[in-house]
Order: structure tokens, then sequence, then C-alpha cells
């Protein structure tokens, strides 16, 4: 492949046109001043098209020159018989040889790059040797990115939004997608949170054939999320809270219900009770913790109050009784 | 919902070189009429199925004709933390023709894929060993597919009534979603064989239940079998739990003792839908309009998805007064509960009458004939 080496006007540079453009940063701050301390190191690739030249690597460089005032930039022009695909991998390689690129920037990439590969297979073998990812089936999953929502998009960008989330986000209707991305960005929920919130609206969605959108915008779910009074915490427990409830009503009651008998029985410091897991098994236990023979006396008294408690012995009521 | 018959011509044959010359398969063949292609393993058809898109639909249209290498006949897989009716199973071929979207062989087998045993020599064999016990045995074909599928390409049900029928202490079960029944009414049974059939409500049936016989079919289907001297059971199993679930259920109940008499009815078993937890993508992916997955369930001791206890225990209940408002005779069980379940939707435990084990055999006892005395 040739290059001219040139002085190019700034003013016959195509800036709007981001056909080739790779990476995700926009700010110019840290080029300003290498470009000002030490000059041009290494020169944006261009190719002319018609009256303009269209950027391929070098887009911040170029934006920093603008910055500074200056009228031309030196710059490698491609022959405008160079193809398409030459100049998409001319603009990855010049990204992925200098740095790691995140997970937009490998998006774009695959994704310039997949219109000139008939199967996963030879885009793979292309990926691999442009330094990008070359498992197949990875390859799927990040390719289908570049389609998702700006949000959803931001989101990976600033790891709030796993690849796997991303992709799981994407197969939601789009506004749900932006929604539940803007959520977890505003409460800064971890991987497991957005897979809880996730499951439990989708399934409820589901189970009464509402969009997923109805259930996020139901006056309950929405009085939480909105309510300044609550920290991203206190939001974040009332709204799995709220979510269970709604999802598995009967299981929630009789939690809520277990709760309220561990009060009305005034258990001490020392005394645990705990129901069977998930209320599916028989064998409640009971944890006593003491330092002397009061402590365990006292824990006797109250053992003879909890047998007594008519909605105790409601409670652990079984076969033998 | 695609209630027609399978097009035989869809499906697909693949013999197990080991058995090319069995007595069983030429008489297959001649009936499917379809490709077959003898096979040096069963690599080369898992591949075949693993290779589609859906196995488990894929599955269904590959008839491996193989023999049992392992035991025909097994004890049910039961699990020490609920109880057991210690039933046998004889393992005559694996999966199924229909589609049930809440069916454990999609994830049960892997692949899944209909397979049809041809060594009768060897079931044959281990047949008359547990004759030669002489205890009370339960035993069926229909857990690891459904009983009756394989009527309209083998002779297995005339071989099987017949062979049991000579002897008088084990009970066969042929329980089944299906009204292939017509073979049936000129064997020889002499009541040793019961003729059971899976029963949900109109609604299970229609949404969940592709390709099986309607609820109607199942009852006529039921009530000819009487006819014909067969001893007869029923499974409400998998119950599912939905808005009006409990009216529907006593609606089929009502049918039920409209087609057949209680008094020949041998056993009811009452089971609610439980799953493993691998299931529920399968279900998600397969059967995306169901909405069987989303009730409350929650983890058992066994490590399946249950209905959380009270919700089973309702249904349980109200279920059991209509049976017992109609036919307080009837012997009704559960699949699969345990104790609390039972008392509190039965009134009773198990332990308190002989164990499950023996109310069953008792109950075969009496309404087979059997005797374990010669």
């Amino acid at each position: 492949m040739d290059f001219e080496k040139n002085q190019v006007p700034l003013s016959l540079i195509d800036s709007e046109d981001q056909t080739f453009r790779i990476t995700t940063e926009t700010g110019i701050d840290d080029i300003l001043d290498s470009i000002k301390n030490v000059g041009l190191i290494n020169p944006p690739i261009l190719i002319k098209k018609k009256s303009k030249y269209t950027i391929i690597c070098g887009f911040r460089r170029i934006a920093a020159y603008q910055i500074l005032g200056l009228l031309n930039i030196e710059a490698k022009i491609l022959g405008s018989n160079d193809r398409e695909l030459d100049c998409i991998k001319i603009a990855i390689t010049d990204n992925s040889f200098q740095r790691p690129l995140n997970l937009i920037e490998q998006s774009r990439s695959l994704f310039m790059l997949s219109g000139f590969f008939k199967d996963i297979t030879s885009l793979a073998d292309a990926a691999s040797s442009l330094g990008l990812p070359c498992n197949p089936s990875l390859i799927k999953k990040i390719i289908n990115i570049y389609h998702l929502p700006s949000p959803i998009q931001k989101g990976i960008l600033s790891n709030t939004i796993s690849l796997a989330m991303a992709v799981e986000l994407g197969a939601f209707e789009k506004d749900a997608g932006i929604t539940f991305a803007r959520i977890f960005n505003d409460l800064k929920l971890g991987l497991n949170k957005q897979r809880e919130l996730i499951t439990l609206i989708n399934e409820i969605s589901l189970r009464e054939n509402i969009p997923v959108m109805k259930v996020i915008q139901e006056s309950n779910f929405q009085e939480i999320l909105q309510n300044d009074e609550f920290d991203r915490t206190k939001k974040t427990e009332k709204l799995r809270f709220y979510l269970k409830k709604r999802r598995y009503p009967s299981i929630a009651q009789a939690e809520q219900d277990f709760e309220s008998l561990i009060n009305e029985l005034k258990l001490k410091n020392g005394m645990k009770l705990i129901p069977p897991k998930n209320f599916e098994g028989n064998t409640f236990i009971i944890k006593l913790y003491f330092n002397n023979l009061k402590e365990l006396q006292d824990h006797s008294d109250t053992l003879k109050k909890i047998i007594q408690n008519p909605i105790f012995k409601k409670q652990v009521s079984g076969v033998g009784d | 919902m695609n209630r027609e018959p399978d097009n035989l011509s869809s499906y697909k044959i693949y013999i197990d070189k080991d058995v090319v010359d069995s007595s069983q398969v030429n008489p297959i063949l001649s009936r499917l009429k379809v490709p077959a292609v003898v096979v040096n393993n069963a690599r080369e058809v898992y591949d075949a199925v693993s290779c589609a898109d859906d196995p488990v639909r894929k599955g269904k249209k590959i008839l491996f004709l193989t023999r049992n290498k392992g035991d025909f006949i097994r004890k049910c897989p039961g699990t020490r933390y609920y109880t057991c009716c210690d039933y046998k199973i004889l393992h005559i071929g694996t999966f199924c023709t229909m589609d049930c979207s809440y069916c454990i062989m999609q994830s049960y087998f892997h692949p899944p894929v209909l397979q049809y045993f041809v060594n009768r020599d060897d079931l044959e064999t281990e047949l008359n060993n547990l004759f030669a016990k002489k205890s009370i045995c339960r035993i069926g074909t229909g857990e690891f597919t459904d009983s009756m599928i394989w009527e309209m390409w083998t002779d297995l049900s005339a071989f099987l009534v017949s062979k049991f029928s000579r002897q008088s202490c084990a009970v066969l079960e042929l329980k089944t979603k299906t009204t292939a029944i017509e073979k049936l009414k000129s064997l020889r049974h002499n009541r040793k064989t019961i003729i059971a059939w899976s029963l949900n409500t109109t609604k299970v049936i229609e949404d969940e239940e592709l390709r099986t016989a309607s609820l109607a079919a199942r009852l006529k289907a039921a009530a000819k079998c009487e006819e014909w001297g067969y001893p007869l059971a029923f499974h409400f199993d998998p119950m599912i739990i939905y808005d009006g679930c409990e009216e529907d259920y006593r609606g089929v109940i009502g049918q039920l003792f409209s087609h057949v008499s209680s008094e020949n009815i041998v056993w009811i078993s009452l089971g609610s839908f439980r799953f493993m937890p691998s299931l529920k993508s399968i279900i998600k992916k397969r059967f995306p309009d169901s909405k069987i997955i989303y009730g409350e369930f929650i983890q058992g001791l066994d490590g399946k998805m249950r209905y959380f206890k009270p919700l089973r225990i309702k249904l349980y209940q109200n279920i059991i007064s209509h049976i017992r408002s109609i036919a307080p005779d009837v012997l009704i069980y559960f699949c699969m509960e345990d104790d609390e379940v039972w008392k509190k939707s039965l009134g009773f435990i198990p332990s308190e009458c002989g164990g499950l084990p023996g109310m069953l055999d008792e109950s075969a006892a009496r309404h087979c004939g059997l005797n374990v005395v010669e």
C-alpha cells in the first residue's frame, strides 16, 4: 500500500465523516499538550474522496490542530484506488496495536470488518491478525453491541454494564434496555443485582403478558426509584423487596409473617430462630449464644414462653402434632 | 395447537450394527417404511441429533434401534427427602414423539433421542426372573417414554400384556397421553395390566402438551379399556397452578368419573410441577409462550424447583376433597411429597397405613387379583 506524504489544508479534511473512526475517546487535552511540546510525531492517514479528504486515522490529532488554529497538517495520503477494506484494516491497526481496545471499539471494528467476510470463521481469522478477539462466539456477542442504544454503550464504557449484561439488554425492546441501563447506572448495581432485577421484572412481564416497561412504570416502582430521601443502597433494597413481593407474593408473605413472629416472640440477644429453608422442610433451628449459666437460664425462660406462644405453635405445627 | 398424528415419512431410522439381525428389526422397518441407516455406534446417532438447531425436536424424529446394554428392570429414581412409591421401571426405550413443555426428558438425556431396545430375549429373561421372585411388584414402561407411542411400530404391548397375564405376582402399568389402545382390545390380559392416563386440565393440555390426545379422547379411551376389562389408573401429574386451576381440575375429575367407574380405578396419583433448574432455560427457548416456569417456585430438598409448599397443599386439599366426594374409596397418593403434605392434604401419613409401597401393593392385589402364594 503506497502513501504519499503531503501538507494538507485542514479546510479540505471532512471531520464530520466518521466512517473509519474506531476510538471512543473524544477528549484531546493530552494530544494538545503533546503537539505543543514535541510537534506531530505520527501523521494522520487520509484518503481523498472527491474534493475532500476522509480521515482513516488521526481524528483526535486533526481536532487538536483545529483547536490550535493551524491551517495545514502533514498527512499520509492513500491512493484513491485503495480498497475500503484496506482502509478499515489501517484504522483498526492504528488503534489496536497501540493500546487495548475497549468493548465498543472492538464492536465497531468487528462490525466494519463483518461486511467483507461471508462467514464467522473468515471474519475471526481477519480479526485475529488485527489484534481483535478471534473466538467466533465472542465475536458474535461483541458485534451485537454495535447496534445497542447509546445509554447501554455508555454503561459498557463506564464499566457499569458487562458484556454478558449488554447482550441481555439487547434482547429487550429498545426503551426497556435503555431504562435498565439508566437504572443500573443510577443505582450503581453490580452484575448479580442487575441480573436479579432484570429476571424479576422480565418474569413478571411474561407471566402477566404485559410489557416490561409497564412493570417499570408502575407507580410503586417509580415512587421508590424517584424518592430523593433514599440513597442508592436503600433504593436498591426497597426495589428488590417490592419486585420479589410482586413476583413471589405467597413466599414474600410467608417471610413477612415469620418476621412478625420473630418480633412477637421478643427473642433476646443471643437467640436466633431460623425457619426451614424456603419453608420446604420441617426443621426449625434455634441458636443460643451464652457466656454463663445466668444467660443460659434466661434463654431457657424465653424458650418456655416461645413454646407456649399460639402463633409459634401454629407456625411449627407439623406432622407429629 | 398441533394435535395431528405424526407423519411417519418424516422419521429416520438408525440401526445399531449389533442388532441388524434381531427378529424385532424387520417388522419395525416394514411398518415404518422410512430411510434406515446402519451405524457402528450410538455416537453417530447422537451427532445427527446434536447438530440440529433444536436437538429435542430432532430427537423426536429419529428412531434408534439398539440393544439395552443395561438392566431392563430398574428402580424408580426417588430421593430420600420425599416419599417414594417403590415403583419399578421397565426400561423398553427412551423419549417420546409428543412434545410437552414441562417434559423432564428434554434435559434428562444428552442428547434426547427415540431409542427402542430390540433385545427382546434379555427383556424376557429379566421378566421371568422378576416373576420367579413371587413377591408383589408394580412395574411400568411410562417413566422414560410414553408407554403407548410404540404401538404403531412394534408388538411391544401385545408381548408384555400377554406375558404379564400368565403370572400373578406383578402388575404392569402402561401410562400414556395417547389413545393408541386398539391393539389392547383383543389381548388376553387377565387384569394384570393397568392402563393409565396422565390427566390434566384442557388448558394445560392445549397450552403445554403438544401432539397429545385431548382430555375427552383420553377419557373415552379409558372407558373403552374398562369395557375390555382392564383395570385403570390416573395420574394428575404435573398439576400446574394458574388462575382458575382448582375449578378446572375439579371439572376434570367430574369428567373422569362420568366416563369410568371408581371401583375399577387402582390408584390416582397427584403431583405438582417440579423440575431440575436446568429445564427452565430449555422451556424458555423451546416454548416461549409457556408461562408454567413463572409460578412461585422454591428449590426443594432434592434440588428440584417446586411450588411453594402452602400452594401445593392448598391445591391438593381442594382436589382431594372433590375426588373423595365422588369416589371416597379410591386410593389417592402423592408422587414425591413429604409427610407434612400427606398429613395436611390427605389427613394421614403413609407410615400410619403400612407405608406407601404397601398401600399400592394392596390396591394392585385387590384390583388385579395378585396372589404371591402359588
